[in-house]
């Protein structure tokens, strides 16, 4: 009986075992996947409804900059294409959780899927603020993320833009376009100076008065300076500027006989592309910063002008009349391998998408209309139509969108519009016409 | 009436003698059958949970709902909860005290807005009784598709949250097994959901559609992407790799999701409606 019981359990202790053996290793349940997810084709992706109140004031008493910072970041989230703003009123009371938990509860009953909670000290002439992003698609209003930001009074729209920056992405993955400038040429005939202000047209400044005519604007890519045409030597010389470097003087780019014009940064910063006539003809030539070197890149009896770096870094397109009009061409940063690029039209204001397709243009038939083409030449296509004059475009750092001049409005103002056509806003809505917009990248 | 006098009752008994070897040998076989038994069911079950991808009704999230074995019903408590100092008011659909606590580890529960409450899911934290309250509806639904059309609006509603750690069976049987699914971040999914459906849509094909898996690192960037059962077309399949691979960068990882990266099981669902 004894060696029956013996062997019974051997028998299970070798079960047991063998089982053990054939359990799979532990690599194949590290790989698990820790959550499925479907996507669907059929529909877009519609905007997420975002609610911001007015910012809780921790320290200081400026009601009014809470009420200021809300709605900018309000309006930065409306314009990056991805927010539609819930509509808010107060702010919430601080350190009082029950009603933080009150005031998102009434917000997702209102259709909001997140919230944004701005809490702001004001310390003379310190600002700090805190941004708390809350999910409101769940009964927890779980905490998505929150950073803090600080600035000066002088600078207080900029603090808001990062927040709004900040929310972008965190849901989108990638930064917004909030705290940006665009440069522009502001005046009526017979003196353009250039102004600098906020993206969304806020702040705007004059950066040059010299009463002489200035001419288009254009960023580096650092966000430091910007280079421009002007004749206040009387001349069209190309000059650079320091917008937030007050006491450093304006740089002589290129005093060449003739038209010094078109000023194109190569993505680095180490380059501009530019025209001059100094041989004659407009040809494009390259211009290295740190050494004063210039190489020619174009050499045709016709015009070729208005260099657009691609964002590798490798091409520059341009403008060439050499096939009767205007069209746009492409050619390696040497100036090899041109080929053409539009067909049929005539042709202007190329400006290659900082994320590398597509290459914007100006169409004129019978109106200027902003058109899209990609690097290969295939799918052109209209962005503007039936609304006057649409031209002069110019990227924001996103990609994603453009900002361009128009006289829709019976005198040119400057417009926004998402790269798809289909959201269009106005910036400018100033007395004096502007145009030549220039959106600076990501401020520093 | 008097009893036999041979009558014994206690004795009798008592001189039975167990037979003690049978009944260990009986009882090892038993052990040993049911070990048998156990461990070879959740060996051939927990080899490496093949990605089953649950389909809800287009254009409705779908995050990891479970369609595994039903986890043992469990009691459903009255709802304790804390002296109610200012609750906020409550709505049809939101009837939980949210608190601005978000740091904190909260036990995930079922999500508003969308029919489908399949398991509710818990954290493997410990819930505390006031966190207790299981919806009603619980385990009722089955997890197939809601039966009543969804509204267009319900596509921006969260999806289901996914199954915690503690819910449903780990060794489930059910044809829909989720191995670890503790990512409770439903708008980072929509988020995800949303930039891919993007760049797949122009793309989009009809026919059987492949399930990738892919990585995000903490910063949003892809990190690994596979194809994780094929559609049988290789150029489906480099559709779908693309449209990933175009959405990305995504949104940095939730700051309390502690692993380096997250990794997802994609399912593409073609929608010939339109969604």
């Amino acid at each position: 009986m004894r060696r029956l019981t013996a062997a019974a359990l051997l028998l299970t202790l070798a079960a047991v075992t063998s089982l053990a053996l054939w359990a799979p290793p532990p690599a194949a349940r590290a790989q698990a996947v820790d959550v499925y997810i479907n996507v669907t084709g059929g529909e877009k992706s519609k905007k997420l409804n975002i609610a911001v109140p007015d910012f809780t004031l921790l320290t200081g008493t400026d009601t009014a900059l809470a009420k200021l910072l809300a709605s900018v970041v309000g309006n930065d989230l409306t314009l990056s294409g991805f927010f539609s703003v819930v509509a808010a009123t107060g702010s919430i009371p601080a350190n009082n959780p029950a009603a933080l938990a009150q005031t998102w509860s009434a917000f997702a009953t209102a259709g909001a899927h997140a919230g944004v909670h701005g809490l702001l000290s004001i310390r003379g002439d310190r600002l700090e603020a805190e941004m708390r992003l809350y999910d409101l698609t769940t009964p927890e209003h779980r905490l998505i993320a929150s950073r803090k930001f600080e600035s000066t009074a002088p600078q207080s729209r900029r603090l808001a833009h990062k927040i709004a920056d900040e929310i972008v992405l965190q849901f989108t993955g990638e930064q917004g376009v909030a705290d940006t400038k665009l440069a522009y040429v502001v005046g009526p005939p017979g003196s353009k100076e250039i102004v600098v202000a906020d993206y969304d047209g806020a702040a705007a400044a004059n950066v040059t008065r010299n009463a002489s005519i200035n001419l288009s604007p254009v960023w580096s890519p650092d966000a430091r300076s910007i280079a421009f045409t002007s004749f206040m030597n009387g001349y069209p010389d190309l000059f650079r500027l320091f917008p937030f470097e007050r006491q450093r003087p304006v740089q002589t780019l290129a005093s060449f006989v003739g038209i010094n014009s078109s000023p194109g940064w190569s993505p680095d910063g180490r380059y501009l592309a530019l025209t001059l006539s100094k041989d004659g003809n407009p040809e494009v030539y390259v211009l290295t910063l740190a050494t004063g070197v210039l190489q020619r890149l174009t050499r045709h009896a016709g015009i070729d002008t208005e260099p657009t770096w691609s964002p590798s870094g490798q091409q520059i397109a341009f403008v060439s009349d050499r096939a009767g009009q205007p069209r746009i061409f492409i050619m390696d940063k040497d100036g090899s391998n041109v080929r053409q690029l539009t067909s049929s039209g005539f042709h202007t204001q190329p400006r290659w998408s900082p994320k590398g397709d597509p290459i914007i243009y100006t169409q004129r038939s019978g109106t200027h209309d902003l058109w899209a083409i990609s690097p290969g030449g295939s799918s052109p296509h209209q962005l503007t139509s039936g609304q006057g004059d649409n031209q002069g475009a110019t990227w924001a750092p996103d990609g994603r969108h453009l900002a361009f001049q128009s006289n829709r409005t019976g005198r040119w103002q400057l417009f926004f519009m998402s790269v798809d056509g289909l959201t269009t806003t106005q910036v400018t809505q100033g007395t004096n016409e502007a145009t030549s917009p220039s959106w600076s990248p990501r401020l520093p | 009436m008097a009893l036999p006098a041979s009558f014994h009752i206690g004795p009798a008994l008592g001189r039975l003698r167990l037979p003690l070897a049978p009944a260990v040998v009986s009882a090892i076989a038993h052990v040993a059958f049911f070990a048998v038994v156990i461990l070879g069911a959740s060996v051939w079950t927990d080899t490496r949970t093949k990605p089953v991808f649950v389909v809800l009704t287009p254009s409705v999230a779908a995050v990891g709902s479970p369609r595994g074995e039903p986890a043992p019903p469990r009691v459903e408590e009255a709802p304790l909860r804390p002296p109610p100092t200012e609750l906020p008011r409550r709505e049809a659909a939101r009837d939980l005290p949210a608190r601005d606590l978000p740091s904190r580890e909260l036990p995930q529960r079922d999500s508003v807005g969308l029919p489908d409450r399949s398991l509710p899911t818990r954290s493997p934290a410990p819930p505390r009784p006031a966190d207790k309250e299981l919806p009603a509806t619980a385990r009722t639904t089955p997890t197939t598709a809601p039966q009543t059309p969804i509204r267009r609006e319900a596509a921006a509603a969260p999806p289901p949250p996914p199954l915690g750690a503690a819910s449903g069976t780990s060794t489930g049987s059910g044809p829909l097994t989720l191995s670890v699914s503790d990512f409770p971040y439903a708008w980072y999914i929509r988020q995800i959901q949303g930039k891919i459906q993007e760049r797949w849509l122009g793309r989009a094909i009809p026919g059987q559609q492949p399930a990738v898996v892919f990585e995000i690192r903490r910063d949003g960037r892809l990190n690994v992407l596979t194809i994780d059962r094929s559609s049988g077309n290789a150029y489906y399949d480099q559709v779908a790799l693309r449209a990933i691979n175009d959405a990305s960068p995504f949104p940095p990882l939730p700051a309390d999701f502690k692993k380096d990266v997250l990794r997802i099981g994609l399912q593409f669902v073609f929608d010939p409606t339109g969604g």
